[in-house]
């Protein structure tokens, strides 16, 4: 599903690491990166060659301010730098200062003012932008009077908005003066940076039709390890190393293919002829690894950033405004089953509420236990509710009402196709008619959000925070389910603001128990995005966090480079070359 | 004919406006706008509240109709909302990658099918006519998308695996093996001018052929058809009287006589050389006409849909008035009329 670059407005920091800023001095939480590659196993890492990577969409506009597809953020993790560079460690999100990530403009910050609700960056000495003017801290103040512009309408605008001011007090000195403390301050000012003296002219209503975005092959001026080199649209983007980035990537280019057709993605892995593929089904991975008893390749998994979902609309259905139907309706489901059924045991996790594992800080397994499976359980419940089926029709009823509701899903799903017939299988069991209905993808993300659906079967991405009251907020758009609790309510409003996550994160706890009491939502399972890598592609990292994160350090052994090295002669005319 | 041509050219204008004010109304009546994709619980609604009203989605249908109409009067066919770039620049590109495409498809749909169709319609119920009319029939029935599917599954994958098994055949059987997608090799631009033309070729041999095969099926039944009812005729059996080779009689008295219908469906095959072809395009990843106009529908992208729809429309047109005026060129009877 198509995003934003990867976060979210809060994002989750250690209490060690407030602890620890609290202090100052050079600092970045969750440890060094720069080992990373040499600790790859195969070798030590050598420069060349060229690695080709399969994506399903073309990018559109790969810059800060204005990305706002999936591959658009990932892209721009790769050709901009931020003050702090943003990792997953530990279940938890880390700022790297320069002094452990080379993608870090900053190599010190700390807390500043009386109540700590500012925080200064000193930015390193000789950083320049791909086209030789140096990179200063007005770029960085400049960056965020866009990124907060309405005329810019940049999609992270809500991520800057607890932001009063950032100030340059002088080349390499910035500092951010937020409204108040709140645990995401370091997170809210880690935002990628773009070069001023490129887009300034053009004004903040004119950065979006910028020359430079047309073709960025000639005029994306960027910061980070590779610039576009070239851009055949809907077809390839070549990176190649961006000459000002310290250190040099590994690589000599990267060539980004665009390939929609899964069948066409795999034949390419299968072929040799790309070595790092997107957009990998659960039921390839058998087809993958049959294919190649030898494993030539591995499956890489951003690791559970997805909850696939039976939301419920209380005000469609009579039956889904009863928190004991809901809960019946999952009892009802073997969950483990379908999961098995579906060959996803090793990338899925049955869900019992709207936190995944990965985010350790909240995720409370005995409070969110998935619902077991229980049919006589689930019968029993509907019974207390008042549905039965007193005429003997198979299908339970109350006040002449049917248990019958329209299951709604998107086309094009595969998974989503047999999940919702299981489902309807399941259900029928405990007298409740489900009918199936596919709508095309843009219609079903009109539909769900306007409720103009009874029961669907969908999924969000699990943001890497645990602020999730955008989808149980009263007066959410995104509340689909319809859920009100005042409490819940008072519980999250409390959470965020508090000023460090240790204070916020058992608040976000308890505001998810009282949600998963009431189950809105019927939490199917957690689910990773698979990629599949060849094994000549080494120092590859992908986590939580994303796919692309540490390009610079992918490197492949010489005796792998082959054909495509060098002059970067065809690398895809046979097998053999892995 | 001048005065016809310009009759039918002015005539087609409020055709073509009509028709794109229709898909205009249509597409705008779908539920789900260009935002839909960005909803989800990182996007907050008022950003994507924002987008819309710098889209100009949040003003009433008319004015976004008479906006448009505005711009696309000037030749100004706006900005992808799908793609972020201008239309203009989108364009040009998408149309030439389907026109590469297409051009050989439509050679290999009339050569291939018009062989086969003469063969069949001088053997007439022969071992090689109804070999001919079965095959022709297999690949006219055969879905483009599976036949596409098979052929990167053979051409590709599985000769590349029998290559890699076995690296003495390589020099038989390299002549087999076509990549599985793209329109050209990781490395191309590093290529001579001959290795480019080999490498273009092998890109676009297996989608032009997915693309012809069941079109030049199609094209053969057509031209059996329209030869036999030709050389059954009087002037026919005159020019073998006359002592005529049966290659002169079939080549020069049969076969331009039996063209006619084949040239009008030449004409109606001129918007299928800009529309693409949607399944083939994006089974072998080619960036053409027919992806840009999917993608442009599912992700609601406005401007896009109405400038591809343009394009089609226009070529609808221009076809059948092609369509027509080939036929009055090659049948002075119709021209006298």
């Amino acid at each position: 599903m198509p995003t934003l670059p990867r976060g979210t407005r809060l994002a989750l920091l250690a209490a060690a690491l407030l602890a620890a800023a609290a202090c100052g001095g050079d600092r970045s939480a969750g440890g060094s990166d720069k080992q990373a590659a040499a600790a790859e196993p195969g070798g030590t890492p050598v420069r060349g060659g060229t690695a080709v990577l399969v994506e399903l969409g073309d990018m559109e506009k790969p810059m800060p301010l204005v990305a706002q597809a999936a591959f658009d953020g990932d892209l721009v993790d790769v050709l901009y730098m931020g003050l702090t560079r943003s990792a997953w460690r530990g279940g938890r999100l880390v700022y790297l200062t320069s002094n452990d990530n080379p993608m870090a403009l900053a190599y010190h910050w700390e807390y500043v003012g009386a109540d700590s609700a500012a925080i200064r960056y000193r930015m390193r000495h000789g950083l320049h932008w791909s086209d030789g003017a140096p990179i200063s801290a007005e770029d960085v103040a400049w960056t965020y009077r866009m990124l907060a512009d309405t005329q810019v309408a940049s999609a992270r605008q809500e991520d800057v908005a607890p932001i009063d001011s950032v100030v340059a007090e002088n080349d390499s000195t910035v500092t951010f003066h937020f409204r108040r403390r709140y645990p995401g301050m370091l997170f809210a000012s880690s935002i990628p940076i773009a070069p001023k003296h490129v887009y300034e002219a053009a004004g903040p209503g004119g950065i979006r039709t910028h020359p430079s975005l047309a073709d960025p092959a000639r005029g994306l001026v960027v910061s980070g390890p590779f610039k576009v080199g070239a851009w055949r649209r809907g077809e390839s983007i070549t990176l190649v190393p961006n000459p000002t980035f310290t250190p040099r990537p590994y690589l000599d280019r990267v060539v980004i293919r665009i390939i929609p057709e899964p069948t066409t993605r795999l034949v390419e892995l299968r072929n040799g002829t790309a070595h790092f593929v997107r957009g990998i089904s659960f039921d390839q991975v058998p087809q993958i690894r049959a294919a190649d008893p030898g494993r030539h390749w591995r499956i890489e998994r951003e690791e559970k950033r997805f909850w696939e979902y039976l939301a419920y609309n209380p005000s469609a259905h009579p039956a889904f405004a009863d928190p004991r139907v809901r809960r019946a309706l999952g009892m009802a489901l073997d969950v483990p089953g379908i999961i098995r059924a579906l060959q996803m045991e090793e990338f899925a996790a049955p869900a019992g509420g709207p936190y995944p594992p990965i985010l350790r800080g909240v995720y409370d397994p005995a409070r969110m236990r998935p619902l077991a499976f229980d049919s006589a359980g689930a019968k029993r419940l509907l019974d207390e509710s008042g549905w039965t089926d007193a005429d003997g029709d198979g299908v339970r009823e109350k006040d002449g009402k049917p248990l019958r509701f329209t299951l709604l899903t998107n086309a094009g799903n595969a998974r989503r196709a047999d999940v919702v017939q299981i489902v309807q299988q399941q259900w029928k069991r405990i007298g409740v008619d489900a009918r199936l209905k596919q709508e095309e993808t843009t219609t079903f993300l009109n539909d769900v959000p306007a409720k103009k659906y009874e029961a669907a079967l969908g999924s969000w991405q699990v943001a890497l925070s645990p602020d999730m009251s955008i989808l149980f907020r009263k007066d959410s758009p995104l509340n689909v389910v319809g859920y009100e609790d005042a409490e819940t309510e008072r519980m999250m409003d409390r959470a965020l603001a508090e000023p460090t996550e240790e204070r916020a994160d058992p608040l976000w706890r308890g505001a998810a128990e009282r949600i998963v009491q009431e189950q809105p939502y019927t939490w199917l399972y957690f689910y990773d995005q698979l990629t599949a890598v060849a094994d000549r592609l080494r120092g590859v990292r992908v986590d939580s966090y994303g796919a692309y994160q540490n390009l610079w350090e992918w490197w492949i052994p010489r005796e792998m480079q082959g054909a495509s090295g060098g002059t970067g002669a065809a690398a895809d005319t046979g097998t053999g070359k892995r | 004919m001048v005065g016809y041509l310009i009759r039918r050219i002015l005539g087609a204008i409020p055709l073509l406006l009509g028709i794109l004010t229709i898909i205009f109304f249509i597409i705008h009546i779908a539920p789900g706008d260009p935002t839909a994709r960005f909803v989800n619980p990182n996007v907050s609604p008022r950003v994507i509240e924002q987008m819309r009203h710098n889209l100009g989605l949040d003003q009433p249908l008319h004015i976004q109709y008479f906006k448009w109409l505005w711009s696309f009067i000037r030749g100004d066919f706006g900005y992808s909302f799908g793609q972020q770039q201008p239309i203009s620049q989108i364009l040009p590109g998408v149309l030439w990658n389907t026109l590469q495409l297409t051009l050989v498809a439509l050679v290999m749909i009339f050569v291939v099918g018009m062989l086969i169709g003469i063969v069949q319609a001088v053997r007439q119920y022969s071992v090689a006519d109804n070999v001919l009319s079965f095959g022709a029939l297999f690949f006219y029935s055969m879905p483009s998308f599976w036949f596409a599917l098979m052929l990167i599954l053979v051409f590709s994958l599985k000769i590349n695996q029998v290559i890699a098994m076995n690296p003495a055949m390589a020099p038989w059987l390299g002549w087999l093996q076509f990549p599985a997608s793209g329109m050209t090799s990781v490395g191309y631009e590093f290529m001579g001018f001959g290795q480019k033309m080999g490498d273009r070729f092998k890109h676009i041999f297996l989608p032009a052929l997915a693309l012809g095969i069941g079109n030049a099926a199609g094209v053969a039944r057509y031209m059996r058809g329209s030869m036999l009812e030709v050389i059954h005729q009087d002037f026919i059996r005159t020019a073998r009287a006359k002592g005529l080779s049966e290659r002169v009689v079939i080549f020069r008295h049969a076969l331009r006589n039996a063209l006619i219908p084949i040239i009008t469906l030449l004409g109606l095959y001129l918007p299928f050389l800009l529309s693409g072809a949607v399944l083939v395009e994006t089974i072998f990843g080619w960036p053409g006409m027919g992806r840009a106009i999917v993608d442009a529908i599912l992700q609601r992208d406005y401007p896009m849909v109405m400038a591809t729809s343009f394009v089609i429309a226009a070529m609808v047109v221009l076809g059948n008035l092609v369509s027509d005026v080939l036929y009055a060129v090659v049948d002075p009877r119709i021209r006298t009329e």
